[in-house]
Formats: C-alpha cells, structure tokens, sequence
C-alpha cells in the first residue's frame, strides 16, 4: 500500500497539463510528496467501498467514491460498468517494471442504448448432504485433508472404483489420443488440459502414460515407436497443463515415464522434437510441485549432473542432449549455476564427434540458452571477450559472442 | 518534579478531594469510582515545559559531539593536507559553542567554513579531496539538521530496551506503550516541520523484524494509514489523527507492580523528558487487580485504535435476556382461544422429537394456559429487561398466524444439528455479477432473496417455485369484503397477465423476479421485515428507503444522514430500524415517523457495520476504530451524550459482521482479520476467539436452536463450529480462559469448500437447512496470461 511517485514523472505531468516548466526542485518535491498522500489518501477511501462489498478487485468507480466523499472534482468518463473484461485492470510487465491500464475498447452505440439486462443468474446446487460434499462438478476438488489420515488407509486397500460412464470415457479419450487421426488428438488433448472431471480417472490416465512408455521403449518393440512416445508425451503435456487437476499423488509414475523418454539411449525418427517435448513436461511438473520438501528440483538436477559431468563415454550424445536440454528448461538460475561451468569441457568433447548433425544440433542448442541465460545476468552492452573465452572455452566462446551481437 | 508514589492512593488511603492534590502537587492524582483502579494525568504547565525545553536543549548540547562530525572529517582527512584537519577542527569547535542556535543559524556558519576549505583545496590543484570533501560536508549537513529527531530516536530506543530488561513474565505489559510512543512522536516530528527525519523514523522502527512481530502486528491497518500522512497540513485533515489523538486517551492496561517500576522509569528518573511528555498528554494507564495478565490475553485484547476499554466503561448494567412473555405468549394466548373453540384437533403435530426450548414446553402445556402464564410471569428471567422498556407494537391478525403456523410447521420438524448429524448445505451460486452485486439478503422464511447492485437498482427474487404477489390496486381492494376471514389473500392478485414476460422462464430456476428502482447511488445494505411486507435499502447517496414487498414500491425515503449509508437492519419485531453510516453516525429509526429517533455518533470513525439486539432493546455496532460498541436504544437523560453502554477491542482489522447469540447474552465478532470472537454481554468481556479461516470472514449465522455457528469466508469456504458446546464448556469452567485463542479443531465440526465463490450470505432455514449465497468470481485471465508470457 505505499504509494510513491517519483518526482520525474511529477515534474512531467506538471509541464504537460499546466505548462509550469519552471517549477524549482523544492515545490517538485514537495508537490510529489502532497500527491503521493493525497492519493494513498484516496485510496484508502476507496478501499471502504471494497470492503463494505466483499470484494478483492478495486474499480473505478469506488475510486470515484473516495473523490466525492472528498468533495474533489468527480471523474469524467473511465467508469466501467459492461464487461468484466474492461473492469479491471491488466498487468504488463516489461523489463521488470510493471504498468496496470485498462483496455478501453470501442463501444457501439447500440451496445449502450440497449439496457444491460444482465441478470444475475443463479444456480443452485448442493454444497453439502449430511455434511459431505458431493463429487459433483460444481463443487471444488477435495485434497483429502491431512486430519483423515485413517480414511485415507482405508481408501489405499479398497480398490478404487469408477462409473461406467468414466470407464467408457476413459477408454474413448484414450484411443482418440493415440488415434493417427491428427484433428481427434487434437480434440482429446483439449480434453485433457480444459476438463476438470478428470481428477477421477486421473490415476488411470497417469498409469497408461507410464505403462505405454515402458511398452515402448523396451527393445522388443518392433515398429517406430517415437511416434507412440510423442503421442504420450503431448497427453501429460496437456493434463499438466490443466490448472484443475492434482497430479501431485502421481508424480512418481509420471516424472519416471517423461525422463525416460527424455535421457532414451537409442535414435528413433524425429527423437529431437521428442526430447524437447519431454523437457518441457519436466519443466512443468517441477515448477507446479516442487518444493523444498520434496525436494524434486534437487534431484532432478542431480539425475542429469551425473550424466552431463561424466567424461567417459558411459553415456550417448543423445542422452546428454536429453540432460542438456532438461537443465536449460528449469530456469535461468539453473543454467547460470550448472550449466554455465560445464560448457567448456563440453565445448573441447564436442568437437571430438564424428557426426556432423549431432555435433551441430547440440551446438545450435547450447548457444542458443546459454546466450539468453547470459545476456540476462550482464546486461551491459559490452561483452568481455576476454571472461567468454575464459568461461566457455574456445569452442563455444565465438558463437556466444556473434550471438550476443545478435541479440542487440 | 515529583509523583507521589502509588502507594499513596492505595486503596487503603484513597485521595478524597483531587483539587487538593493538584494545588500541592504538579502531579494530579484521580481515584476513580473504584478506589482499586488509578489514573493518572500530570498537567503540562508551565514550569514543566520549561523544565522540558532545558533538557532537551542539554541533550543537544551531548548529542552534538556524538555526531561524529570531528572523527568522520579526520578519518578522511588522511588523504589531504594537514590544513584541511585543522581548520575542520575549527568547526567543530564552533559548532559546539553555539549549540543553543537555531538550526538555520549554525547551518551558515560551516557553510563560510566550507568555501575557504574548498577555496584552498582548489588553489592547491586536489580535484579528488575537493570530491572527498564535498561528499563529506553533505553527509554532515544533514546529520546537523537530523540533530533534531536525535531524542525521539535516544527516547524510544531507549524506552525499547528498557522493555528488554524486563523479565518475561510482565515485559508486554510495558511493550504496550511502545506502540502508541511511536506514533505520537512521528506526528510530532511531522508537525514540527521535519518530514525526512520522521520518514527515517518511521522506516526505522517498522522495518524492525522484531517490534514487526510483536508491537506493530496488531496495528498494520494504522501504519499504513500513518505512512501516508508526510505534511503538517494532512495531519490537520486526517481522520485517523482526530480519532487517534482528540477522541480520548490512549488506554493502557497495567498490573500493579508493572506501574509503579514505570512510574520509576518515566516520573522518577525523567531520563527522557520526552516519553514523559507525551505519557502525561496522550495516555491513560488503569491498574488492573492482581499480578500482571497473560501476555496471550493482552495480545488478543489489543487492536483497537485507542488502546483497550476502560473497565468502567462496562459496568454498567445491560438486559442481555430475550423477551420470552412477548410475542410468544400472545401467540399462545390466541391458540388457546382457537383450540377451545375448535377443539384440541392439532396436538399430533406436536411430537416427542421436537428439541426442547422453551416454546415448545409452552406449547405443549397449553391447556393449563392460565397457570402457566402465572408461573411464567413468576420465573422471569432477571436479565430480561421489562416489556414496556422499549414499546413495541402489538402483533399484527396475520403475523400471529404466521407465527403460529411456524411452530407447527417448521419448528416442530427442525433439525437437530449434532457432530453425528452435520447441515445439508444448499449453495446459490450468483453469476454474471461480480463487480455489480453489492449486498444480498434474505427474508426470514427463506423464500425471497434480495439484491443489491452498484447501479442503484435492488432485484428481489423467489426463492421457492412460488410467485411474488402482489396486492391489488385500491380500486379492486375497495369491492372486496372485509369481514371474509380469508381477506388476505383475497387482497393479492391472482392473476398472472402482468407477468407474461416471465412465463418463457418457467423452467428457469429464479422463477420470478421484481426490480425496485429509486435509488440514486449503489445500494450497500439491505434488510427484510419479518413478515417479508418491507424492505429496507440504504444506499450512496446519503438515504435509506423502505419499500413495500406487497406493492413493489417504495413507500418512504428517510433522510437525516450526511454521509453514504453502510448498512440497514430492522429489529427482532420489525418496526424499528436502525442504519450507521460514514457520516460517523448510527441512527435509530421508526417506519412510521420520517425523523431520526436516535442518534449514536462516535467521535471521528465510520461505522460499517450494525445488529440489533434480538430482545430490540440494543444495537451492537464496528466501527473504522476496530472497536465493538453496545448501544441502548433507551432514551439517555437530558442533555447527556449518547454513550455506549459495551465497549469490546479486540479485532486487528475492519470487522465485516455482527450477530447476537439466540439467547441474547453473546456477540460473535469477524471480519478481515480472520478471528471469530465471542463476547460476553454481561460484563463485556472476551469468552474466546476461534481462528481457521485463512481470509475474511463475510457472513455469518447461527442454526435456529442456536448450537451452531456458521462462517462464510473469502477462503472460499464455509466452516461449521459447535458454538453449542463452546458455551457449555465456558458455562463449566473447562475452557481454558488463559488460553483464550481456542485452536479451531476443537469446535470446527466441518469445512465445505466452494469453487470460486466468496460466502457473502448464509441463512440457516427454519428447520435448519444451512442456505449459501454468493457471487462468483470470476479468474482473472488477464494476470495470469501476463505473467505467462
């Protein structure tokens, strides 16, 4: 709630709306500081009205509020009565200064002739029969509370039954998302990342992903595979995605399956795409669920430290992409502090594969998030060249650099 | 200067003539009505001023060295020339020799100093000491002129550590005042023309983890609010400053002991004239009884704008007892009639199952009428004030139908709500309305659900399949016969014409609506007589109208507040009303009359939200103060001032809602800083305060047979807690008063969670259905893609 403007952008407004250019530093400061208390003032009105209404969003109007029970001059315009689009105010955030507006769209006219015949429309359901809630749409999904840790036992030996109708659900949304047909996957991971009924059929969901991964990837499995695997992997990609759904109780089926597909020794057709694919789940799943007591960061990083920091060839140049790529998704701070020390030794291990692809798509990889991360810690325009070759080694140093130029 | 010594106003020698000790004294010593309790006001005149000036100026005079002036100048002269340390000297010397100069004055005399120093500096070519110097004399510059804030900061440090020495067991009694020290000297440093200092003041001891956790946690909402106030002139205007510093003194609980080692402290050593000052100005310690409270207690207690509640305060006797041998009996007087002259045919609907109150136990015996009335007027209840104490009117034929119809109906079938056999919750979820809906209420049947919007308008909805009637026009009403016993429903339209339009929305939920147009501002309460024929709405623009649910009109606007109307509530009987308002007032109305009947004002703060009493003899009221008040609906004596008759501080935050137990003698308290507090009307104090909910607590209510207590949260959920056994075990004595916060597992029966909807309503239906209302939020899209991307 501290409210300060600075003076600049005082002494702006005051030359823009009032043609005083030649206000002296002192009346500016003294004008930013009155304007500053007036509006935290102001505000403070305003915030009766939200109070009195039970809400969490200040308008505009209760702003007009605090102007009239101040007797200042009401505003003009800027009220925002149709749509909650408009209402509130949107959030931009650009080079870590965040700016709050309103978008003001044109009305038509006939938008405001006709009455707002919005009626509060009500539904009524049953929050609760007998003190239980009912598992119906309309209410929220029940975390078991940590108080019922003996209902919880029960429920772990009871084997965990579904409606026909949910079994039959299941099985057609599965089949359409490993159906070739590409517009029904398409629809079926709509499903998956908008539907929020899924919580009941989640477990299933979860183990047909991690059994069809390990189907897959075993070497007995004859035709291409990948294709099977990407299929998979869009389907937690989309259940991931959906805000709804607690995956936390079946993490240690579904981390397993995404790493496999992302660190898998072998080259399949189009194994690149696959690999980026899983990244980004890994990625996902650690942002959503990590904590500091579960530790899933930590041991994430680790998994893919030990195979990236090996020097001996126990490892494919596949799976150290996979690695690769994993660390880079997590956040710029991983890189920094991970990444970043490796690349030389990468940089001089590199040059020594044969295969020309390969050694390309990991380079083009490695310059491309390794720049970015950079350029985010020094910021200046001036790059050492002398601190890139001493940080990348000779190999990486050139193309971090040209990128760096490219970048500005 | 001397305080006489407490033990002389002890309660074995009590001052009997106060005028007395303020001609021997400078110390003015008031025993109060009670001779255990103390105050004490010390006059600021004259020579205690002075004596004060004095001190303060001497404190310069020591501050000043201290300000490192010489070592700072000397630590940095080592790089320059040895004539630049010596004449740096010279300054000092000065400076300490004219200590008792106005700032501005001693400001000139370095400056002179300062261009011959910089003058040979740059003859002697040393463009990097001329830097150095530079910076160094700004730095000073505005030490010299900070000199001025020196003893608030030496003041308040040292009252702080004073409170460290302390052993724990009574160290929050003297951290009480740290608080309210605090903020008097940062008005005074703003006042005094030093708005840098007294931000660096502020910023100094708020930022401080530790006072953050202890002294400052129950005044965030104040802090912010003094943050703001940088100028003299905005503290002339401010509100809070009114309500802070003339609405009375700031009161302090003590233990015995506790004031007389800071009578030591504060009168005795006058170490910091300063405190000394503002205590005698500002401030109001009252000695509590026995060894020093709990430091749980004073935690909990503590909140309110101006300290705590002077005890004497609510001694004053309050008919907390419902009024059992009004409506009640007149019913039971009009079914005896009706069954002696039909016959005793509805005795059936009476069963065993029925819980038993009191009304039912004189249902049951109503054969013995005459007896039981007499035995009833005998056994009054001694807290229940009398009836002719508040008048109310006479029920009405229809409403005593009503009445009667209930029992049978409703509460003979009511639901016995125990931990085995949790409320069904049936949940009205609004859409489309966030931002636009206001308020809601419903009507005491449960079957008509009022709205009101932010465009002034007020829809008013059937809640069962029924429709809304309404009466018919006076030209109609004429030709029909009055002495038909069915003449009341014979006054309402059956006709359906007008409502044609609704017809297409039969299979709609909301089967039938009305709009009520007339307000001119939002509308911010709402409230529903018990025969559901007005409804009260307050609104924006400074009115309160009273419509008439019969003819969907509006019958009266009632004028009187100056300031936008918060809320509106009839009393337990209808009739009267009372509304409060930010205009700082609460008012009594009457339907009938036009005018004010009482007006309640409360110094400097709003008041946000009211109850009634459900004996409609009080008005309970939460004001901006955080501060609970009891009011008497009673005439005061001539020329008196309103004053309440219950004071309660004990919220850190804005209270949302108010209710009365059924049986009168508690208030339960909540609101924005999540505590649900239970208050004992007899004598004001705190029963316990329940804590669960993580966000604002907007709505409140309680199961018809009183044992349940329901909360609506922000948190997006409903939390049930068995207020039942809450009062039995306090009624044992097994409820840990020292403890007063109750962990939330011991009465929390169950939780039920909404998806997006903020309770703002809950309604318990006469058989104890439990009825949600709230508007649907919806997620804001356009944060989340922000950040997204």
């Amino acid at each position: 709630m501290t409210i300060q403007f600075s003076v600049e952008s005082i002494e702006y407004l005051a030359e823009k709306l009032s043609d005083c250019r030649y206000l002296c530093d002192e009346s500016l400061v003294y004008l930013t500081l009155q304007i500053s208390a007036t509006i935290s003032n102001l505000l403070q009105d305003a915030c009766k009205v939200l109070r009195k209404c039970r809400r969490n969003d200040l308008t505009t109007e209760d702003f007009a509020f605090a102007l009239k029970l101040n007797h200042l001059e009401p505003m003009y315009g800027g009220y925002t009565t149709s749509s909650i689009e408009r209402l509130l105010f949107h959030k931009i955030k650009k080079d870590n200064r965040i700016l709050y507006h309103i978008t003001d769209n044109i009305v038509q006219v006939d938008e405001l002739i006709i009455p707002q015949s919005k009626i509060p429309l009500d539904i009524i359901h049953w929050l609760a029969v007998n003190g239980k809630q009912p598992e119906i749409n309309e209410n929220p999904i029940i975390d078991i509370p940590i108080r019922s840790t003996v209902l919880k036992k029960k429920l772990n030996k009871t084997s965990h039954i579904i409606s026909k109708e949910q079994q039959i659900y299941y099985k057609e949304l599965t089949e359409m998302c490993i159906c070739p047909n590409e517009q029904k996957r398409k629809q079926a991971l709509l499903i998956l990342s908008a539907d929020n009924s899924l919580q009941q059929i989640l477990s299933r969901l979860v183990l047909f992903i991690s059994e069809g991964v390990r189907v897959n990837l075993t070497p007995t499995s004859t035709f291409d595979r990948s294709i099977i695997l990407k299929y998979l992997m869009q389907m937690s990609d989309a259940l991931l995605q959906n805000e709804e759904l607690y995956l936390e109780r079946y993490l240690h089926y579904l981390l397993p399956a995404i790493l496999s597909c992302l660190l898998e020794r072998r080259i399949s057709r189009d194994h690149w795409s696959l690999r980026d694919l899983a990244a980004k789940c890994c990625k996902q799943i650690i942002r959503k669920y990590a904590t500091a007591i579960n530790c899933l960061q930590q041991r994430t990083i680790d998994v893919f430290y030990r195979i990236l920091s090996k020097n001996n060839e126990d490892y494919t140049w596949p799976t150290r992409y996979g690695a690769f790529i994993g660390l880079c998704e997590m956040s710029h701070k991983v890189i920094i502090q991970i990444v970043f020390p490796l690349i030389k030794q990468l940089g001089e291990q590199i040059q020594s594969i044969s295969d020309i692809e390969l050694s390309q798509k990991i380079t083009e990889t490695v310059v491309k998030y390794v720049t970015i991360a950079y350029r985010s810690v020094y910021n200046d325009k001036e790059t050492n060249e002398k601190k890139l070759y001493e940080d990348f080694g000779s190999y990486f140093a050139p193309l971090i650099q040209h990128n760096l130029i490219l970048l500005l | 200067m001397h305080f006489s010594s407490p033990t002389s106003s002890s309660p074995q020698n009590p001052i009997s003539n106060p005028t007395n000790s303020l001609s021997t004294n400078n110390v003015l010593l008031l025993p109060s009505n009670t001779t255990s309790k103390m105050s004490f006001i010390i006059p600021n005149n004259n020579t205690n001023n002075n004596n004060n000036n004095s001190s303060q100026q001497q404190q310069q005079i020591i501050s000043t060295p201290t300000s490192g002036l010489t070592t700072s100048i000397n630590s940095n002269g080592i790089n320059s020339i040895s004539n630049v340390s010596l004449s740096s000297g010279q300054t000092t010397q000065q400076r300490l020799s004219f200590p008792q100069r106005t700032t501005s004055q001693s400001q000139q005399i370095p400056q002179e100093e300062f261009a011959k120093i910089l003058r040979v500096l740059q003859e002697n070519n040393m463009t990097e000491s001329v830097e150095i110097f530079k910076k160094e004399y700004q730095s000073l510059f505005n030490k010299t002129t900070s000199s001025f804030s020196e003893p608030y900061f030496t003041a308040l440090d040292g009252y702080i550590s004073y409170v460290q020495e302390q052993p724990d067991t009574s160290r929050h009694e003297f951290s009480q005042l740290i608080y309210p020290l605090f903020v008097h000297m940062y008005l005074d440093l703003v006042e005094k023309d030093h708005a840098q200092e007294a931000q660096d003041f502020f910023k100094n001891y708020v930022q401080n983890t530790n006072l953050q956790a202890t002294v400052f946690a129950a005044h965030k909402d104040d802090l912010f609010r003094i943050k703001s106030l940088v100028t003299k002139e905005l503290i002339a205007q401010s509100e809070y400053v009114k309500s802070f510093r003339h609405n009375g003194r700031y009161w302090i609980k003590l233990c015995n002991a506790s004031l007389e080692l800071l009578d030591q402290f504060l009168i005795k050593q006058q170490k910091y004239p300063l405190l000394t000052k503002i205590v005698q100005a500002y401030f109001q310690l009252e000695i509590n009884d026995g060894s020093a409270r709990n430091a749980e207690t004073q935690r909990l207690l503590s909140g309110g704008r101006l300290g705590e509640i002077k005890t004497e305060d609510n001694t004053n006797r309050m008919y907390y007892g419902l009024l059992r041998d009004h409506d009640l009996t007149r019913i039971l007087q009009h079914k005896a009639i009706l069954s002696s002259s039909t016959g005793a045919d509805n005795e059936d609907g009476v069963g065993d199952d029925q819980p038993s109150t009191s009304k039912n136990r004189k249902k049951l015996k109503k054969d013995f009428f005459n007896q039981r009335q007499s035995k009833a007027s005998l056994k009054v209840d001694p807290n229940a004030p009398q009836l002719t104490r508040i008048p109310i009117p006479e029920l009405r034929e229809h409403e005593r139908m009503d009445l009667i119809n209930t029992f049978q109906e409703d509460y003979s079938r009511m639901l016995k709500i125990t931990p085995d056999n949790l409320p069904s919750c049936c949940y009205y979820t609004l859409l489309n309305g966030y931002l636009e809906i206001n308020c809601l209420e419903v009507s005491e049947d449960s079957t008509l659900l009022a709205v009101g919007c932010k465009n002034s308008s007020i829809y008013v909805y059937s809640l069962n399949r029924r429709k809304l009637i309404t009466m018919k026009l006076p030209s109609e009403l004429e030709r029909l016969d009055k002495s038909n016993e069915h003449i009341y429903e014979q006054m309402m339209t059956n006709d359906d014409s007008k409502d044609n339009t609704n017809q297409n929305n039969d299979s709609d939920i909301l089967y039938n609506q009305r709009l009520l147009c007339g307000h001119t501002g939002p509308i911010y309460g709402l409230s529903m007589s018990r025969e559901k024929w007005f409804l009260l709405s307050c609104s924006e623009d400074y009115t309160i109208r009273l419509w008439s649910l019969l003819t969907w009109s509006c019958l009266i606007t009632f004028r009187g507040h100056t300031q936008p109307v918060f809320d509106v509530q009839f009393g337990p009987f209808g009739h009267y009303f009372a509304s409060c308002s930010l205009d700082k007032t609460a008012r009594l109305w009457c339907i009938e009359h036009a005018q004010t009947l009482r007006i309640y004002t409360d110094g400097c703060n709003d008041i946000e939200t009211l109850c009634f009493h459900p004996n409609s003899n009080y008005i309970a009221t939460s004001s901006s103060d955080r501060i609970l008040k009891i009011w008497d609906l009673l005439e005061s004596k001539e020329g008196q001032q309103m004053k309440p008759i219950r004071q309660m501080s004990g919220h850190k935050l804005n209270v949302c809602i108010l209710k009365f137990s059924k049986d009168g003698r508690y208030l339960i308290s909540a609101g924005y800083d999540r505590q649900i507090m239970i208050w004992d009307c007899s004598n004001g104090s705190l029963v316990t305060c329940l804590l669960g909910h993580s966000d604002a607590i907007f709505s409140m209510d309680l199961s018809r047979d009183g044992s349940i207590l329901c909360t609506g949260s922000a948190d997006f959920s409903i939390r049930i807690w068995n207020f039942g056994q809450l009062i039995k075990d306090k009624d044992d004595g097994k409820l840990d008063t020292l403890q007063r916060v109750t962990p939330s597992a011991k009465y929390e029966l169950v939780t039920y969670r909404t998806k997006r909807t903020s309770t703002t309503l809950i309604h318990f239906t006469r058989r104890n259905l439990l009825l949600g209302f709230g508007v649907f939020i919806p997620p804001n899209d356009s944060t989340t893609k922000a950040t997204k991307t």
